[in-house]
């Protein structure tokens, strides 16, 4: 169900990290949940919650007990049997942006943080703005920290703030801090995922597995700078892993194509498992706008699942 | 199979070969730090590639070293002889005059050309008279022959001592030069032009003398280069006998009609000419022109007879620049005749169809050009028969001197081979992007 939203006026200490520019591009826009979530304020998404002042979903046979005031007397005059109403009650979202903030979102101009910490507040905005609740958990190596999901508008500076603090720093456990989410999210939420997925592949797919399970919704964004795309270096070089530490020499000019032969078939692992599953998965190159991308995400979700192998 | 280098100076060109060394070790020396987001991708690489990638870097190294080497080794020029080492010799060398004239003398030059084995390298070449370096030359490469010209001061026989000079004097060739013409006048009595005509050239060069020819003998012969007979009715039997022998063996014999009426001579000398020439045995030589006006009738009925067996060219004095003796057969002065030129036997003969006479306009006329000695010398000169040329001594280079070893160059092949080697060095530079 679309609404048209006024946007919203961005206070001068949000603008440190929300770009004005690219939240009036998204701003008319909606984060929609597909999946039936549990929310406990009313809302723009379908709640699992039947009530009567909302919207009619089927015809129930009355049974004793049944609340009689949700009886249908106009289908009793015509089949001569007892029906209750049951109505859907929309309900607002709970959105937990789930941000990988290992050591290696720092690489890259702009860097991957900054890309994604920009594109979790904007989100974020765009969600308060809809009275959704918004969360947010960051994770390396496991859950490092986390902010409470509210969802009042004033709470998107205490979002910036957060995310101001926060940089990246260490080894990227991917898969152990999924499930450590999974067993701390109680009710069924949509949950953004922002990191680069330089982590164990199997056991990240058998998290989303056991999220996607429990009845959360699952976005993708999969992070990959342009330099990690293109690998455009010459020469000789030292090449440092910003987790490890571990160092190798290499060729560049020479490795080139081993590099991108090996990273296009990650990818295509990648491509492979979200295609099959109902995880809306984007592959995004931080050399693409932010607004763009955004806009892609939720043009795309609008219309049905997201699967964008590049955008 | 032997093997060495022309020119081993360009071997400093090997140094270069530090250069792809350099390129290759140095940036894994100190190579440029790069902090990249993940190294997982480089450590997973399969023990394949990392071989190959080892081999294809070596490959461009050996590329680059090979390049530098084959270029290098192409300018040395390195000559691999297939067979065994020759050394460079003199042939037989052959001595010829060349003239210069000019308006007022006539001057001489002597020309030796000598003659060197095929294959043979660049070389220098020095000419001395006694201590005297008289000319230097530069033989190039596989150059079979050398012309030296040399201007004696005085003429006479002179010692020329040739070297080949490289390192060391290695071959040389001692030739014993003779550059004057003895020139024999007989007569039975004195011709006062012809002896001036001689004497004005006050050099040595012509030494001639004068013989009564009732005196004649083989033995005055000896050692002449030029008989002449300004009196054509001197000759009897038994002269007439002597010349033959003399003609026969390379001799060369310039003959002056007389004004008497005793042609016997001439004409048993006209008879052997040719066929054509037998017409003339009615010459008569009491008649003024009789002989011009025939010697006209056949030179104009060359032009017109195309089965005229004995070709007849002209040579005229006016225009003459360069000889050639076996195509001169009249001897024109503006469009007079005023000799004919043949063969006789080994030797030549000269037959003027004009009398050494001093009322002779034609004659004299024609004797005030410089040109005309020049062109008599020149076409009287019958190089196989003089022995102008002795050589004294004569030695070959060191065979242990390889530098004068024939051999195949192998500088193109070497080139091309470089070129295959840079082309593909262009290619690994075009898919990878990389020096």
């Amino acid at each position: 169900m679309l609404i048209s939203v006024v946007p919203v006026a961005i206070k001068s200490t949000e603008q440190k990290i929300i770009n004005p520019e690219i939240y009036s591009q998204i701003a008319n826009l909606e984060l929609i949940s597909r999946k039936i979530l549990d929310g406990f304020l009313s809302g723009l998404h379908q709640s699992s919650f039947h009530g009567y002042n909302i919207e009619f979903a089927e015809h129930k046979q009355y049974v004793p007990g049944d609340n009689p005031s949700y009886i249908d007397w106009k289908l009793f005059a015509r089949s001569g049997k007892l029906f209750s109403k049951k109505y859907l009650e929309e309900r607002n979202m709970r959105t937990f942006f789930f941000l990988d903030n290992s050591a290696s979102m720092g690489f890259g101009n702009p860097s991957k943080w900054n890309y994604s910490i920009i594109t979790a507040s904007t989100l974020s905005l765009l969600l308060l703005s809809k009275k959704d609740t918004v969360g947010l958990w960051l994770f390396n190596k496991e859950i490092s920290s986390f902010l409470h999901p509210s969802g009042k508008r004033s709470y998107i500076r205490n979002i910036c703030r957060f995310l101001e603090k926060a940089y990246p720093d260490g080894k990227t456990e991917l898969g152990g801090s999924l499930f450590q989410l999974a067993s701390n999210l109680k009710k069924r939420s949509l949950i953004i995922l922002i990191s680069d997925l330089f982590s164990d592949q199997e056991s990240l797919f058998n998290a989303i597995r056991i999220l996607s399970h429990k009845g959360h919704e699952i976005i993708v964004m999969h992070l990959l700078s342009n330099e990690e795309l293109e690998f455009n270096y010459e020469g000789t070089k030292r090449i440092i892993d910003m987790e490890t530490q571990e160092d190798i020499l290499i060729d560049a000019s020479y490795w080139r194509d081993y590099y991108k032969k090996t990273l296009s078939s990650n990818l295509n692992k990648f491509n492979e498992f979200f295609s099959k599953s109902s995880v809306d998965y984007m592959l995004v190159s931080t050399k693409v706008p932010i607004e763009k991308t955004l806009f892609n995400l939720l043009y795309r979700r609008k219309r049905g699942k997201v699967h964008v192998v590049l955008s | 199979m032997s093997f060495f280098l022309n020119s081993p100076f360009f071997l400093i060109g090997l140094s270069f070969i530090i250069v792809p060394i350099i390129l290759h070790v140095f940036p894994r020396l100190k190579p440029e730090i790069l902090r990249f987001s993940n190294i997982k991708i480089f450590k997973e690489t399969s023990d394949i590639f990392r071989r190959n990638l080892f081999f294809r870097n070596l490959l461009r190294l050996l590329l680059r070293i090979l390049f530098i080497v084959f270029l290098t080794l192409a300018f040395a020029h390195p000559l691999i002889n297939k067979t065994k080492v020759n050394t460079i010799s003199f042939d037989n060398p052959i001595i010829s005059f060349k003239t210069v004239p000019s308006s007022l003398i006539t001057d001489f030059k002597s020309s030796i050309r000598l003659y060197f084995s095929r294959h043979h390298n660049p070389f220098d070449l020095e000419v001395k008279e006694g201590s005297k370096i008289i000319s230097r030359h530069h033989v190039p490469k596989d150059y079979r022959t050398v012309d030296i010209e040399v201007k004696f001061e005085k003429s006479g026989t002179h010692r020329l001592d040739i070297y080949i000079n490289r390192e060391n004097k290695i071959a040389y060739l001692s030739l014993n030069v003779k550059d004057y013409y003895n020139i024999l006048l007989v007569s039975s009595k004195k011709n006062t032009l012809l002896e001036r005509f001689f004497s004005s050239f006050g050099d040595s060069l012509l030494v001639f003398r004068n013989i009564y020819s009732g005196n004649l003998s083989n033995k005055d012969l000896k050692g002449a280069d030029i008989v002449i007979f300004p009196y054509s009715d001197d000759i009897d039997q038994k002269i007439y006998d002597i010349m033959q022998e003399y003609l026969n063996n390379g001799g060369n014999l310039w003959l002056f009609p007389s004004s008497e009426m005793n042609c016997d001579f001439v004409n048993k000398i006209l008879h052997s000419y040719s066929e054509e020439f037998h017409g003339f045995s009615a010459l008569d030589y009491g008649e003024k022109n009789i002989i011009k006006s025939e010697f006209i009738r056949l030179y104009n009925r060359s032009f017109h007879a195309t089965s005229f067996k004995v070709p007849i060219r002209t040579y005229n004095l006016y225009k003459a620049k360069k000889k050639d003796p076996d195509t001169s057969d009249i001897m024109l002065f503006g469009k007079e005749p005023l000799a004919v030129l043949k063969r006789f036997g080994k030797g030549r003969t000269v037959t003027f169809l004009s009398s050494a006479d001093k009322n002779n306009p034609l004659f004299v006329n024609a004797t005030k050009m410089p040109i005309f000695m020049t062109f008599l010398i020149e076409t009287t000169m019958y190089r196989e028969n003089l022995n102008y040329i002795n050589i004294i001594n004569k030695s070959t280079n060191n065979k242990n001197n390889k530098s004068y070893s024939t051999g195949y160059d192998m500088f193109i092949y070497l080139i091309i081979i470089s070129i295959i080697l840079l082309i593909f060095e262009f290619l690994f530079f075009l898919r990878f992007k990389k020096i």
